[in-house]
C-alpha cells in the first residue's frame, strides 16, 4: 500500500477510529495488527522476518539490561547484531558480494548460477533492522529499560507509518510513546494535515513529474552536458521530494495517531558544508550511523588519522546501506572524502569565525549544492558505463543548451512551489511553517495541494524511491 | 476495564468554530477548483526525446531472443532517425501495429520501408503509439497542421474504436513521449491535463473538482472491482490456455451496428481531412489480422486474445469471429477513406493469402513478426511507387 493510493487511506480510516476510541492497550493492539496488515500487503511472506527480528530483539534487550552481568549483556547485543545484520546481509548483500568476488577474481567457469540466491529484497528491511538494533543498543547503553510487553516491542518494530522508509526511530525516543498512554489534543490535527498534504504534493506532483526528464536523460545514449547537469539537479529535487514527502506523510499519519516521529529532513539543500548537510539530510540515518557506528569506532577521540578513517568507514557503510551496488558505495566514499576534506580545511575556522553575511552564506549554500549534485550523479547511475557516459557529457558536450532549456521549462512550474516553500521555511527558521500562517491561507494551501495531488497525478502510482533500500 | 476510551481528538467538535470551518471549506473548494482549471494551462509539456535509444521490457511475446526492445526515437519524438534532407518525407500514424510494438528498431516496417527506396531518398517518422486511439491521431494531426508541418505521404492505420473515458495509462513510456516539431511542442494527448483541457473547452460549466473527483472515484472503483471470471483479454499466458484446449472458443454472429458504421465513417473522414492538411498524399491502410480459414496451424497458435462470450461456462470468441469483426471495420473504413479523397491500401487482403503457407508473419492476432513487417513494407513501398499490387 502506497501512501499516495486510495487503498491506504481507506485502510487508515478504521485504524484512526480504533486508535481514538480504544484504551491504551487496545490502541497498541490495533496498531500492531494494522502494521502487520500494512506490511503483509507488500508481501506476506516477509512478515516472518519482522517477527523473527522482533523476537530476537525482545529477548536480547531483556538480557542486555544493566541489571545483568557484563558477559550476558555483551552476548545479548552480539546476538542481536549478528541476527539482524545477518538477515540484512543475506537478503540484501549476499548476491552482490558473491558476484563482486567472482568478477574480481575472474573465476571460471562462472559459478554464480549455483551460488546466487536471487531473493527478493523485503521492503523496508534496512529501516526496520536498524530501528530494531537501536532498541537493543539503547537498552544496553542504559538509556532506557527493556520493555516487558512483547506486543509493545512488536509495535515498535512494525509501526506502519515509518516501517518501510523511516524515519528510523530510536528506542529511547519512540518506545516510551508506545509503552505510555498517549495524550492527544485537537491542536495536533492541523499540523498533521499540512504535513500529509504537503508530503503528498512533494511526492505525487513534484517528484513523480520531474522523474520523467531525469529518467530520459540518464537513459539517453548521447546526452549533452547541460542536459546531464539539469537532470542531476532535478534528481536532487526528485529524491528530496520523494523521500521527504514520505517522511512528512509518515509524520503526519503518526501525529494523527498520537505519535511524534523525529524530523528527518531539515532543509538539506541550504547546507553550507558537508557536515551541515548530514545534519539536515536523512537525519534519522545519519544520527544512527554517528551514534552507533562512528562513535563506537572511536569517533574523533583517537587522533586525526583515526577520525578520518572512522568518517570514511561510516560513510562508506552508509552508502552500502542504500543498496548492494557499486555506485552506492562510491557515493558513500565520496561523501566520506568531502567530510574529511572539510574537516581538514575548515574545522577550526568555523569555530572561531563570525556568522556569514548574506552573500557569503548564499555562496556557501550554492557551493555545497554543487558538491551534493556530484554525489547524486553517483547515486543515480546504475552502471559504471552509464557513469562514464554522463561524465564525458559533462566534460566535453556543452555545445547545445536547447534540451536543457526545455527540461527547465517543463520542470519549473513544478519546482517553483517547492522553492517558495523552502525559502519561507528557511526565512522563518522552522519546517512546520504552514501552521503559522493565517487560517484563510492555510485553507487555500490545503485546497491547492490536495487538488493538485488529484489532478496532476500522472504517475500511475510510482513507488517511493527509498522503498528499494 | 473500559472497552472504549475516546481520546482528546473528539473534543474538536466543541473547539472548532463552525462558521470558520464553513468558510475554510469554501476556500478549500474554490482553491481546488482553481487548481483544476488552471492546471492544463500552467503545467508544461513533457520534454522532447532527443535522439536516443530506449530499452523497453519485451511484452506481448516479442519474437526475438532478448527480453528487451531497442528503439531509437528522434528529436521529434517519432520512432525513426532524424530528418537529414531526404527528398520524400513519410509520417506514420496509428496504433501498435503501425509502430511495430514488439520489434527492434531496424525490424519495424516503417524502418524496413526506408530501405525499400534508394538510400537517402526517403525519410519515415513513425508517430504511432501502442494503445493510442484515433483521438490521439486527431490531436497529433491538428497540432502538426497548426505548426505547419508538411509531409509527402501520411499513412494512417487504426482500429477505429471509440476511445475509452478516461484515457488508459498502461504504458508510462508513452506517457512521457513527446513530439517536437520545428517551432513548437506537440502534445501527448493521453495525459490527464489534456483530457481536462478538452473537457472544459467543450463543457465550460463543468465543475472541475467534481470531474476530477469522479475520475478518481472511477479509477479506484475499477481497481477494487471483483476479479473477473475470465483471464485478462490480452494476457500472453492465454496462449497456453488456448492451445491446450482449456478455454472454449465459439463462433458468434458478427454484425456491425449502424451507429458503429457511421462512427467509423465520420472518424475516417475527419482524420483524412486533417491528414490532407499536413501531407500531399494520404494513404489509409486496412488493419491486417492473422486469420484465414485455410491458414497453417501455427498462425492460430500464436493468438492469445480472449474475448468473453459468456461466463458460465466461460466461452470466448473464436479467431474467425474476431477476425471477421476487424475485417468488417476495414470494409467500412477503406471506402470512407476513398470517399474523403485518400488513397487506400488493403494490406490485410494482400497479406492474408500468405497465411496459408507461413506462420511466421505475426506474433499474435495483429502484430507483425519480423517476416510480416518485411512483407508489409514491401507491399507499402510497391503501392507508393505505383507498381503491381498497388
Amino acid at each position: 500500500m502506497l501512501f499516495n493510493s486510495i487503498e491506504f487511506w481507506l485502510f487508515f480510516i478504521p485504524v484512526f477510529l480504533g486508535t481514538h476510541l480504544l484504551p491504551h492497550r487496545g490502541q497498541n493492539l490495533i496498531l500492531l495488527v494494522a502494521s502487520y496488515v500494512f506490511y503483509g500487503a507488500w508481501d506476506w511472506r516477509f512478515l516472518s522476518l519482522i517477527f523473527a527480528s522482533t523476537l530476537v530483539d525482545y529477548w536480547a534487550a531483556r538480557f542486555a539490561a544493566p541489571s545483568n552481568s557484563q558477559a550476558v549483556r555483551k552476548a545479548a547485543v552480539a546476538v542481536s547484531i549478528c541476527v539482524n545484520l545477518g538477515i540484512l546481509g543475506v537478503f540484501k548483500y549476499y548476491d552482490f558480494f558473491i558476484s563482486s568476488f567472482i568478477d574480481l577474481f575472474g573465476i571460471t567457469p562462472d559459478p554464480s548460477s549455483h551460488l546466487l540466491l536471487n531473493v527478493i529484497l523485503p521492503v523496508g528491511i534496512s529501516f526496520y533492522t536498524f530501528q530494531t538494533l537501536s532498541y537493543t543498543l539503547d537498552v544496553h547503553a542504559g538509556k532506557m529499560p527493556p520493555t516487558r510487553s512483547f506486543l509493545d516491542v512488536a509495535l515498535f518494530v512494525a509501526f506502519f507509518p515509518q516501517l518501510v522508509a523511516g524515519p528510523i526511530e530510536r528506542g529511547a525516543h519512540f518506545m516510551p510513546q508506545i509503552t505510555q498512554p498517549r495524550k492527544f489534543d485537537t491542536s495536533q490535527i492541523e499540523p498533521a494535515l499540512y504535513l500529509i498534504v504537503w508530503g503528498l504534493f512533494k511526492k505525487v506532483v513534484i517528484a513523480d513529474t520531474v522523474a520523467h526528464p531525469v529518467n530520459l536523460i540518464y537513459a539517453s545514449g548521447d546526452p549533452t552536458g547541460p542536459e546531464v547537469y539539469v537532470a542531476t539537479a532535478l534528481f536532487a529535487v526528485q529524491i528530496y521530494c520523494d523521500f521527504s514527502g514520505y517522511s512528512d506523510i509518515a509524520r503526519g499519519v503518526a501525529k494523527l495517531l498520537g505519535f511524534e516521529l523525529m524530523l528527518n529532513f531539515n532543509l538539506p539543500y541550504f547546507a553550507k558544508n558537508p557536515s551541515d548537510f548530514w545534519r539536515r539530510w536523512h537525519i534519522s540515518l545519519s544520527s544512527w550511523l554517528r551514534d552507533y557506528l562512528y562513535i563506537s569506532l572511536g569517533g574523533n577521540k583517537n587522533g586525526t588519522v583515526q577520525t578520518y578513517r572512522n568518517l570514511l568507514l561510516t560513510m562508506t557503510l552508509g552508502g552500502l546501506w542504500h543498496g548492494a551496488r557499486a555506485n552506492f558505495v562510491l557515493w558513500g566514499v565520496y561523501h566520506g572524502l568531502i567530510l574529511c576534506l572539510h574537516r581538514a580545511m575548515f574545522r577550526n575556522r568555523e569555530r572561531t569565525d563570525a556568522p556569514d553575511g548574506a552573500l557569503v552564506g548564499a555562496a556557501k549554500i550554492l557551493g555545497m549544492f554543487q558538491l551534493t549534485l556530484v554525489g547524486w550523479l553517483l547515486f543515480r547511475v546504475e552502471t559504471m558505463d552509464q557513469l562514464m557516459r554522463l561524465l564525458r557529457a559533462l566534460a566535453f558536450s556543452w555545445s547545445s543548451w536547447q534540451g536543457a532549456w526545455e527540461i527547465l521549462d517543463y520542470a519549473l512550474p513544478y519546482v517553483l512551489p517547492l522553492i517558495l516553500m523552502q525559502a519561507w521555511q528557511y526565512w522563518r527558521g522552522r519546517t512546520e511553517i504552514v501552521i503559522t500562517a493565517a487560517w484563510p491561507l492555510r485553507a487555500v494551501f490545503t485546497g491547492c495541494c490536495a487538488s493538485a495531488v488529484i489532478v496532476l497525478n500522472q504517475s500511475g502510482g510510482i513507488p517511493f524511491i527509498y522503498f528499494q533500500f | 476495564m473500559k472497552l472504549f476510551q475516546p481520546s482528546g481528538i473528539w473534543r474538536f467538535r466543541k473547539e472548532v468554530s463552525l462558521p470558520r470551518l464553513a468558510v475554510a471549506a469554501v476556500l478549500v473548494c474554490l482553491s481546488a477548483e482553481g487548481v483544476c482549471r488552471l492546471a492544463p494551462h500552467l503545467v508544461g509539456d513533457n520534454v522532447h526525446q532527443p535522439l536516443h535509444a530506449v530499452t523497453l521490457p519485451c511484452h506481448e511475446a516479442c519474437d526475438q531472443q532478448r527480453q528487451d526492445l531497442r528503439w531509437r526515437t528522434n528529436a521529434h519524438g517519432a520512432r525513426g532517425e532524424l530528418y537529414h534532407g531526404e527528398k520524400t518525407r513519410i509520417a506514420v500514424f496509428g496504433t501498435s501495429t503501425s509502430v511495430d510494438v514488439s520489434l527492434d528498431q531496424p525490424k519495424a516496417w516503417s524502418e524496413v520501408l526506408v530501405r525499400q527506396f534508394p538510400a537517402g531518398s526517403v525519410h519515415v517518422e513513425n508517430f504511432a503509439r501502442d494503445g493510442a486511439s484515433n483521438n490521439e491521431m486527431e490531436i497529433l494531426l491538428r497540432h502538426m497542421a497548426e505548426l505547419g508541418r508538411h509531409y509527402d505521404v501520411a499513412i494512417l492505420m487504426d482500429h477505429w474504436r471509440r476511445a475509452p473515458e478516461p484515457p488508459s495509462r498502461k504504458n508510462t513510456f508513452h506517457y512521457s513521449a513527446q513530439w517536437y516539431a520545428d517551432s513548437g511542442l506537440l502534445h501527448a494527448p493521453e495525459l490527464i491535463y489534456e483530457r481536462l483541457n478538452d473537457q472544459y473547452l467543450r463543457e465550460p460549466r463543468l465543475v472541475a473538482i467534481k470531474t476530477a473527483l469522479s475520475g478518481l472515484w472511477r479509477n479506484s472503483t475499477a481497481q477494487a472491482a471483483p476479479v473477473p471470471v475470465h483471464p485478462f483479454a490480452l494476457d500472453t499466458k492465454n496462449r497456453i490456455l488456448r492451445n491446450n484446449g482449456t478455454v472454449k472458443l465459439v463462433d458468434v454472429p458478427v454484425e456491425m451496428s449502424p451507429n458503429r458504421k457511421s462512427f467509423i465513417t465520420e472518424r475516417v473522414s475527419t482524420l483524412v481531412g486533417l491528414a490532407k492538411r499536413i501531407a500531399t498524399r494520404v494513404l489509409v491502410m486496412s488493419q491486417p489480422v492473422a486469420y484465414d480459414p485455410h491458414e497453417v496451424p501455427g498462425v492460430g497458435r500464436r493468438w492469445f486474445s480472449l474475448y468473453p462470450v459468456s461466463d458460465n461456462p466461460p466461452t470466448y470468441k473464436s479467431d474467425k469471429s474476431v477476425a471477421e469483426a476487424i475485417r468488417q471495420t476495414n470494409a467500412v473504413a477503406l471506402p470512407a477513406a476513398r470517399k474523403a479523397g485518400a488513397d487506400t491500401l488493403d494490406l490485410d487482403a494482400l497479406i492474408r493469402p500468405y497465411l496459408r503457407q507461413r506462420d511466421d508473419l505475426f506474433i499474435d492476432k495483429w502484430h507483425f513478426a519480423p517476416a510480416g513487417s518485411r512483407l508489409a513494407a514491401t507491399f507499402i513501398a510497391r503501392h507508393l511507387k505505383g507498381g503491381p499490387g498497388a
